[in-house]
């Protein structure tokens, strides 16, 4: 019996292995190893932001295709590009500005009022669909943070007020939150200015008035007072050219309804 | 013969389901259950594994620990043939269906000692199924856990948007989803002798 059962076992495991050993000589697939080594380069958040469906997809689109840039990776900036590059023996694209994402909406649950009571599944996502969200202001922030529950780098968090904040030292720029966001509210913009219009209201001035006490409602103050013609209204928002605009403050003194920001000196 | 094939399926898939009914293969259940897509695919890998599994389980009882009266190792026996068969699949399907392997693979290394495969292969054995009787009874098996497995996903896709108390969120009210699943399936039991 034990000697039965000793050469079975014995006999099944040697035949397995035997077997699996000859398989995986005959089934093997050859893999480029660079894939591998990118892999282990890129940040490995997922985010979607190069275009690929995650990082494993794009390391592999990288090293297969040579038409597919090394610069691709938006949260892992330019040390990971130069790696990229580096492990592929290509060349890096030029210096990229940071990009930080900058919610244009100032209107939190001070400031602008609600149209309705709303009931139902709390993402923003739905409640828009309800006649445009609760908010009184159509173009307004719904405040269910779905910006900040697709966030992966935790840079995003729901303010007292009621609006998500960003914070711009983790904010990668991976643009989720520029999707998530069904009004549209956030824009990816230069990380180093820091003059920014928080608004987006394209109604008339004397609807905003009504609906919110932060709304642009289209004086032409701010345009008048620019000396760079950095700043313009169009279907009337203002909004900054940030390649002119030099942060001198000219605008956000100019504004009687305080939505041009300058962050540093908030 | 097909009458007793048809109980056969009607009871794995529903009566005696492996997740609801049996309590076995309780991890994955909960493991790959938040959205419906990989809930499907780990689906289809179960069932392919379950069924191929009957039949060599099946095999190296009836050819070998039968004759040798050697059915006592039967368990050890078990798991050893399952994770070969497990990793000679993955590595067949890697060279000869790329497609296939990206949307199953990450599912079987899951599956080799997932306790659902070991007992089809031991229900088989203790039922003294045919092999017929036993490839078509593992096939059920994976098509009952697969439609618990749906089911799961799709009501915790839904939970994920409604307000569930902070003490409960997550894990705990998918045990008491379960628990609820588990009752309603109870409600099967009689359907077959």
């Amino acid at each position: 019996m034990i000697g039965e059962s000793i050469i079975v076992l014995a006999g099944l495991g040697f035949g397995f292995g035997i077997f699996l050993a000859f398989a995986s000589k005959k089934f093997h697939v050859k893999h480029d190893p660079k894939i591998d080594e990118v892999i282990s380069v890129l940040p490995g958040a997922n985010c979607g932001a190069c275009g690929y469906a995650g990082c494993a997809a794009y390391a592999e689109a990288v090293v297969l295709n040579k038409e597919v840039p090394v610069d691709l990776c938006i949260p892992g900036q330019k040390a990971v590009a130069d790696k990229v590059a580096q492990l592929l023996g290509r060349e890096a694209g030029g210096k990229k500005t940071k990009l930080v994402a900058q919610l244009k909406c100032n209107g939190g649950k001070n400031e602008a009022g609600e149209k309705y009571k709303y009931n139902g599944v709390e993402t923003c996502r739905s409640a828009a669909i309800l006649s445009g969200g609760p908010k009184s202001c159509s173009y307004g922030c719904i405040g269910f943070g779905d910006c900040v529950n697709v966030c992966k780098f935790n840079a995003l968090k729901m303010g007292a007020n009621g609006l998500p904040v960003v914070d711009k030292a983790e904010c990668v720029a991976c643009g989720a939150c520029v999707k998530a966001c069904p009004k549209g509210l956030f824009k990816l913009v230069p990380h180093e200015n820091k003059v920014h219009v928080l608004c987006s209201s394209k109604d008339l001035g004397k609807v905003v008035i009504k609906v919110c006490k932060v709304g642009c409602i289209a004086c032409m103050l701010c345009v008048k007072a620019c000396k760079f013609d950095a700043i313009h209204v169009v279907d009337n928002i203002a909004e900054i050219d940030y390649s002119k605009c030099t942060e001198c403050g000219a605008c956000v003194t100019a504004c009687p309804r305080k939505i041009i920001v300058d962050e540093r000196k908030r | 013969m097909s009458a007793s094939l048809w109980a056969i399926i009607i009871g794995a898939i529903f009566v005696n389901n492996f997740i609801l009914t049996r309590f076995l293969g309780l991890c994955p259940f909960f493991g790959v259950s938040k959205k419906t897509k990989p809930a499907f695919g780990m689906g289809l890998a179960v069932i392919f594994v379950m069924a191929l599994a009957s039949i060599v389980t099946w095999a190296a009882y009836n050819w070998i620990l039968v004759p040798l009266k050697i059915e006592y190792l039967q368990i050890i026996v078990f798991i050893l043939v399952i994770a070969t068969l497990v990793q000679f699949v993955e590595l067949f399907l890697k060279k000869a269906n790329p497609i296939l392997y990206k949307s199953l693979g990450i599912y079987l290394p899951l599956i080799t000692t997932n306790c659902a495969v070991l007992g089809v292969a031991l229900l088989n054995v203790q039922e003294d199924y045919s092999f017929i009787n036993a490839t078509v009874f593992g096939a059920a098996a994976g098509i009952g856990f697969t439609l618990a497995l749906l089911l799961m996903s799709g009501i915790r896709e839904r939970l994920e948007l409604s307000k569930v108390p902070k003490a409960f969120d997550g894990l705990p009210i998918a045990f008491i989803v379960a628990a609820l699943m588990s009752m309603a399936f109870l409600a099967f039991s009689g359907m077959i002798q």
